[in-house]
């Protein structure tokens, strides 16, 4: 057989290696899900050696979203937890859609509170994960502005191989 | 969706190869994880895809132009009497040529690296600066993937000699995959 071995030679030995994909609510990421698992997840293309899926939602903090200083912040603040915390298990069911659309069983998902960019380099570390997958050009509206930062971010600090999924965008 | 069996899963892939070592590192990680599969093909790329290693020759600096021996140039002012001396038209020819033997070199080690994993790569160079022109050939051939090797720089260093991987991440058209070398290699 092709000596594969050497580059998953630790997550070999306790399992398959990990691939972190970082989504949120945006068509990008999910898009991104879906790029990821046709390629990397098919049985034609990879029947014995898979990847162990990951999927990590990062919910901002009620505090990033709003500005605390204005008057009557303390009250919003509940309510803006809880919108944030049904996006994150609306995200979460999606995705667990489509992994079962691709029938892709072996995957573990994650909402972990706190901004996209440390969630995701965090999860890294903590999974050993071999590659991290994040979509671009959408993660989360806020940070749209500045575009791209998140992927950007991750692909200079997270300790593992970044791909980087971008949505064909339409001809003009 | 999953139809047609294995046709719709093929890929091509763009390997952007470059002088560093973390380029070809990125190479055989690529070719580890995206060309395997449980049959030991002699040519596994027919069934998954295919393969394109990349070159970009930087193109020499702008204060080589071939200055001539003839001093009384009108349109090259005093520096002409510097560079004359320096610029000549062999010393560009050799240049030229290292450079060229340093392509083959490199692209004769990528193609030794791809042979050794039983994939077999098609060869692209091209002229000109490397990110541009690697963006601009993934598009054209309208990859699946295009793979870049990550030099691990510290930011300062980053901002001032540039980055194609970053520059890949944010502008090629199609899903970009930054291989980091193993992290012993960090400085």
């Amino acid at each position: 057989m092709a000596a594969k071995a050497e580059d998953a030679s630790t997550a070999a030995a306790v399992g398959k290696a990990v691939m972190v994909v970082g989504i949120d609510d945006s068509e990008h990421s999910f898009y991104a899900l879906q790029w990821t698992l046709l390629h990397f997840f098919s049985p034609a293309v990879r029947p014995s050696e898979s990847y162990k899926l990951v999927i990590v939602t990062a919910k901002p903090t009620p505090t990033s979203v709003i500005s605390v200083a204005s008057p009557g912040a303390a009250d919003v603040l509940p309510f803006v937890e809880s919108d944030l915390r049904k996006i994150s298990s609306q995200v979460i069911e999606k995705a667990k859609d489509i992994c079962a659309a691709h029938s892709v069983l072996d995957v573990e998902y994650e909402v972990v509170e706190g901004d996209a960019r440390n969630v995701l380099c965090e999860a890294v570390d903590k999974h050993h994960a071999e590659m991290l997958v994040v979509g671009s050009h959408g993660y989360g509206a806020i940070k749209r502005a500045v575009l791209g930062s998140v992927s950007d971010y991750c692909a200079h600090h997270a300790h593992c191989t970044v791909m980087i999924v971008k949505k064909p965008k339409p001809k003009h | 969706m999953a139809d047609g069996g294995g046709e719709d899963k093929k890929m091509k892939v763009l390997v952007a190869v470059e002088e560093t070592e973390g380029s070809l590192y990125a190479l055989s990680w690529a070719l580890d994880n995206l060309f395997t599969s449980a049959s030991d093909v002699p040519d596994k790329t027919e069934s998954l895809g295919r393969l394109v290693l990349i070159h970009a020759q930087q193109p020499l600096q702008h204060f080589m132009h071939p200055v001539g021996p003839c001093m009384t140039d009108p349109h090259h002012r005093s520096f002409s009497v510097l560079f004359a001396v320096y610029a000549t038209s062999s010393v560009i020819d050799s240049v030229r040529r290292a450079q060229e033997q340093n392509s083959r070199n490199l692209l004769e080690r990528a193609t030794q690296v791809c042979r050794s994993k039983l994939v077999e790569a098609e060869m692209v160079i091209v002229d000109g600066d490397p990110k541009e022109m690697i963006c601009q050939f993934a598009e054209q051939m309208q990859a699946d993937l295009l793979v870049v090797g990550s030099r691990g720089l510290s930011k300062i260093r980053r901002a001032i000699l540039g980055s194609v991987s970053g520059y890949c991440a944010h502008h090629a058209t199609c899903p970009v995959l930054i291989v980091k070398p193993p992290k012993g290699n960090h400085p």
